[in-house]
Protein backbone atom coordinates (compact mmCIF):
# COMPACT_ATOMS: atom_id res chain seq x y z
CA UNK A 1 0.00 0.00 0.00
CA UNK A 2 1.54 3.34 -1.10
CA UNK A 3 1.22 6.19 1.73
CA UNK A 4 3.54 9.06 0.54
CA UNK A 5 2.58 8.04 -3.34
CA UNK A 6 -0.81 8.59 -4.87
CA UNK A 7 -2.07 7.87 -8.45
CA UNK A 8 -4.97 9.48 -7.59
CA UNK A 9 -5.67 12.87 -7.75
CA UNK A 10 -4.50 14.71 -4.40
CA UNK A 11 -7.56 16.54 -2.89
CA UNK A 12 -5.73 19.34 -1.30
CA UNK A 13 -8.35 20.60 1.10
CA UNK A 14 -9.40 17.18 2.74
CA UNK A 15 -5.89 16.94 3.56
CA UNK A 16 -6.01 20.57 5.03
CA UNK A 17 -9.27 19.31 7.00
CA UNK A 18 -6.99 16.84 8.60
CA UNK A 19 -3.76 18.28 9.08
CA UNK A 20 -4.07 20.12 12.87
CA UNK A 21 -3.31 19.74 16.23
CA UNK A 22 -3.90 21.08 19.40
CA UNK A 23 -0.36 22.14 20.00
CA UNK A 24 0.48 23.12 16.53
CA UNK A 25 0.58 27.30 16.39
CA UNK A 26 1.83 27.08 12.90
CA UNK A 27 0.49 25.07 9.95
CA UNK A 28 1.96 25.48 6.51
CA UNK A 29 0.69 23.54 3.32
CA UNK A 30 2.85 23.41 0.32
CA UNK A 31 1.40 22.35 -2.69
CA UNK A 32 3.25 21.96 -6.10
CA UNK A 33 1.09 22.39 -9.03
CA UNK A 34 1.31 21.82 -12.48
CA UNK A 35 2.16 25.24 -14.56
CA UNK A 36 1.08 25.40 -18.30
CA UNK A 37 4.42 26.49 -19.39
CA UNK A 38 8.25 25.99 -18.70
CA UNK A 39 10.90 28.06 -20.46
CA UNK A 40 8.58 29.51 -22.86
CA UNK A 41 7.27 26.17 -24.05
CA UNK A 42 3.58 24.95 -23.63
CA UNK A 43 3.00 22.24 -21.38
CA UNK A 44 0.14 19.84 -21.57
CA UNK A 45 0.69 17.73 -18.47
CA UNK A 46 3.40 15.89 -16.89
CA UNK A 47 4.09 12.25 -16.27
CA UNK A 48 5.53 11.47 -13.12
CA UNK A 49 6.90 7.91 -12.07
CA UNK A 50 9.09 6.87 -8.77
CA UNK A 51 11.04 3.72 -7.56
CA UNK A 52 8.42 3.02 -5.60
CA UNK A 53 9.10 1.49 -2.77
CA UNK A 54 12.94 3.26 -2.31
CA UNK A 55 10.46 6.40 -3.02
CA UNK A 56 8.15 5.50 0.28
CA UNK A 57 10.82 4.58 2.90
CA UNK A 58 12.71 7.54 1.66
CA UNK A 59 9.96 10.13 2.56
CA UNK A 60 8.63 8.24 5.72
CA UNK A 61 12.11 8.46 6.74
CA UNK A 62 12.87 12.31 5.75
CA UNK A 63 9.65 13.17 7.45
CA UNK A 64 10.51 11.01 10.54
CA UNK A 65 13.35 13.38 10.43
CA UNK A 66 12.29 16.41 10.18
CA UNK A 67 9.81 15.74 13.02
CA UNK A 68 12.53 15.24 15.39
CA UNK A 69 14.93 18.17 13.88
CA UNK A 70 12.07 20.40 14.55
CA UNK A 71 9.99 19.01 17.11
CA UNK A 72 6.54 18.82 14.73
CA UNK A 73 3.28 17.92 15.49
CA UNK A 74 2.64 17.29 11.93
CA UNK A 75 4.85 15.93 8.80
CA UNK A 76 3.03 14.68 5.85
CA UNK A 77 3.97 14.57 2.17
CA UNK A 78 2.20 12.88 -0.66
CA UNK A 79 3.80 12.75 -4.30
CA UNK A 80 0.94 12.42 -7.48
CA UNK A 81 2.41 9.48 -9.75
CA UNK A 82 0.88 8.92 -13.21
CA UNK A 83 -0.24 11.67 -15.95
CA UNK A 84 -1.28 15.50 -13.79
CA UNK A 85 -3.04 17.91 -15.29
CA UNK A 86 -2.14 21.57 -15.70
CA UNK A 87 -3.37 23.48 -11.97
CA UNK A 88 -3.62 20.05 -10.36
CA UNK A 89 -1.67 19.48 -7.19
CA UNK A 90 2.04 16.79 -7.90
CA UNK A 91 3.37 16.84 -4.12
CA UNK A 92 1.45 18.10 -0.93
CA UNK A 93 3.45 18.85 2.57
CA UNK A 94 2.34 19.59 5.34
CA UNK A 95 4.15 20.38 8.62
CA UNK A 96 2.83 21.79 11.76
CA UNK A 97 4.71 23.11 14.89
CA UNK A 98 4.18 25.15 17.88
CA UNK A 99 5.76 28.31 16.38
CA UNK A 100 5.98 29.49 12.26
CA UNK A 101 9.29 29.40 11.94
CA UNK A 102 10.13 25.39 12.53
CA UNK A 103 7.21 24.94 10.36
CA UNK A 104 8.14 27.21 7.56
CA UNK A 105 11.74 25.83 7.54
CA UNK A 106 11.03 22.51 8.16
CA UNK A 107 8.82 22.48 5.27
CA UNK A 108 10.95 23.99 2.73
CA UNK A 109 13.55 21.79 4.18
CA UNK A 110 11.09 18.22 3.32
CA UNK A 111 10.20 19.66 -0.29
CA UNK A 112 13.92 20.14 -1.33
CA UNK A 113 14.88 16.78 -0.55
CA UNK A 114 12.15 15.47 -2.05
CA UNK A 115 12.68 17.12 -5.28
CA UNK A 116 16.37 16.60 -4.88
CA UNK A 117 16.73 12.99 -3.51
CA UNK A 118 13.63 10.95 -3.78
CA UNK A 119 13.58 8.82 -6.58
CA UNK A 120 10.84 10.63 -8.82
CA UNK A 121 10.98 11.59 -11.75
CA UNK A 122 9.04 14.02 -14.19
CA UNK A 123 8.12 13.12 -17.98
CA UNK A 124 6.90 17.11 -19.40
CA UNK A 125 4.83 16.53 -22.29
CA UNK A 126 4.39 19.86 -24.46
CA UNK A 127 1.70 21.37 -26.26
CA UNK A 128 3.24 20.58 -29.78
CA UNK A 129 3.69 16.91 -28.84
CA UNK A 130 7.06 16.31 -27.86
CA UNK A 131 8.00 15.47 -24.34
CA UNK A 132 11.00 15.91 -22.43
CA UNK A 133 12.19 13.66 -18.89
CA UNK A 134 13.09 15.95 -16.48
CA UNK A 135 16.90 15.60 -15.46
CA UNK A 136 18.25 17.64 -12.31
CA UNK A 137 15.92 19.76 -10.91
CA UNK A 138 15.80 22.97 -11.94
CA UNK A 139 15.59 25.05 -8.26
CA UNK A 140 19.00 26.33 -8.44
CA UNK A 141 18.54 28.27 -12.10
CA UNK A 142 14.36 29.41 -11.00
CA UNK A 143 11.83 29.06 -8.48
CA UNK A 144 9.16 26.73 -8.27
CA UNK B 1 22.28 -13.36 -13.26
CA UNK B 2 21.57 -10.10 -11.70
CA UNK B 3 18.36 -7.98 -13.11
CA UNK B 4 18.41 -4.41 -14.21
CA UNK B 5 16.17 -1.76 -13.33
CA UNK B 6 15.50 1.49 -15.81
CA UNK B 7 13.97 4.42 -14.63
CA UNK B 8 12.74 7.63 -16.72
CA UNK B 9 15.08 9.23 -19.32
CA UNK B 10 16.85 5.80 -19.13
CA UNK B 11 14.41 4.05 -20.74
CA UNK B 12 14.25 5.64 -23.80
CA UNK B 13 17.80 3.37 -23.76
CA UNK B 14 17.04 0.57 -22.11
CA UNK B 15 13.93 -1.91 -21.36
CA UNK B 16 12.58 -1.35 -17.90
CA UNK B 17 14.18 -4.48 -16.80
CA UNK B 18 16.71 -6.17 -18.05
CA UNK B 19 18.55 -9.66 -17.39
CA UNK B 20 22.39 -9.80 -17.39
CA UNK B 21 23.65 -13.48 -17.49
CA UNK B 22 27.57 -12.11 -17.09
CA UNK B 23 27.50 -10.50 -13.85
CA UNK B 24 30.15 -7.54 -13.70
CA UNK B 25 32.45 -7.39 -10.81
CA UNK B 26 31.07 -4.19 -9.03
CA UNK B 27 28.89 -1.23 -9.81
CA UNK B 28 31.23 0.55 -11.38
CA UNK B 29 32.36 -2.19 -13.49
CA UNK B 30 28.44 -2.51 -14.24
CA UNK B 31 28.26 1.41 -15.14
CA UNK B 32 30.51 1.04 -17.98
CA UNK B 33 29.10 -1.57 -19.30
CA UNK B 34 25.89 0.26 -19.84
CA UNK B 35 27.98 2.91 -21.17
CA UNK B 36 29.54 0.74 -23.85
CA UNK B 37 26.10 -0.63 -24.60
CA UNK B 38 24.39 2.46 -24.86
CA UNK B 39 27.09 5.08 -25.99
CA UNK B 40 23.99 7.80 -26.41
CA UNK B 41 23.17 7.42 -23.00
CA UNK B 42 26.74 8.00 -21.67
CA UNK B 43 26.34 11.27 -19.70
CA UNK B 44 23.27 10.18 -18.36
CA UNK B 45 24.81 7.02 -17.02
CA UNK B 46 27.24 9.13 -15.57
CA UNK B 47 24.56 11.02 -13.49
CA UNK B 48 22.77 8.08 -12.04
CA UNK B 49 23.15 6.48 -8.70
CA UNK B 50 22.55 2.53 -8.48
CA UNK B 51 20.50 0.64 -5.64
CA UNK B 52 21.03 -2.84 -4.79
CA UNK B 53 18.00 -4.45 -2.66
CA UNK B 54 16.57 -0.67 -2.63
CA UNK B 55 19.40 0.69 -0.92
CA UNK B 56 21.72 3.30 -2.33
CA UNK B 57 25.49 1.43 -2.69
CA UNK B 58 28.96 2.99 -3.60
CA UNK B 59 30.87 2.11 -6.67
CA UNK B 60 32.80 -0.44 -5.22
CA UNK B 61 30.06 -2.30 -4.42
CA UNK B 62 30.13 -5.96 -5.39
CA UNK B 63 27.38 -7.50 -7.48
CA UNK B 64 26.21 -11.11 -6.48
CA UNK B 65 24.07 -13.52 -8.37
CA UNK B 66 20.75 -12.72 -7.68
CA UNK B 67 20.95 -8.90 -6.59
CA UNK B 68 18.64 -6.79 -8.08
CA UNK B 69 20.07 -3.17 -9.40
CA UNK B 70 17.94 0.07 -9.57
CA UNK B 71 19.62 2.06 -11.88
CA UNK B 72 18.56 5.65 -10.82
CA UNK B 73 18.33 9.13 -12.85
CA UNK B 74 18.96 12.33 -11.17
CA UNK B 75 15.83 13.31 -9.27
CA UNK B 76 13.27 15.47 -10.61
CA UNK B 77 10.15 14.84 -8.36
CA UNK B 78 7.86 17.96 -7.42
Amino acid sequence: MMTHLSTEKIDVMALWEHCHHVAAGGIVLFSGEVRNNHRGRNVSHLYYEAAEQMAEKMIADLLDEAKQRWELQIAYAVHRLGNVPVMETAVVVVTGAAHRKEAYEANQYIIDRIKHETPIWKCEYFADGQRIWGGHCSCHQEST
Amino acid sequence: MVTLTFYAGLKDYFPADMNLGEIPSDIGSLRQYLRGQKPLASALLGQCRFAVDNTFVDEDHLLRQGDIVLVIPPSSGG
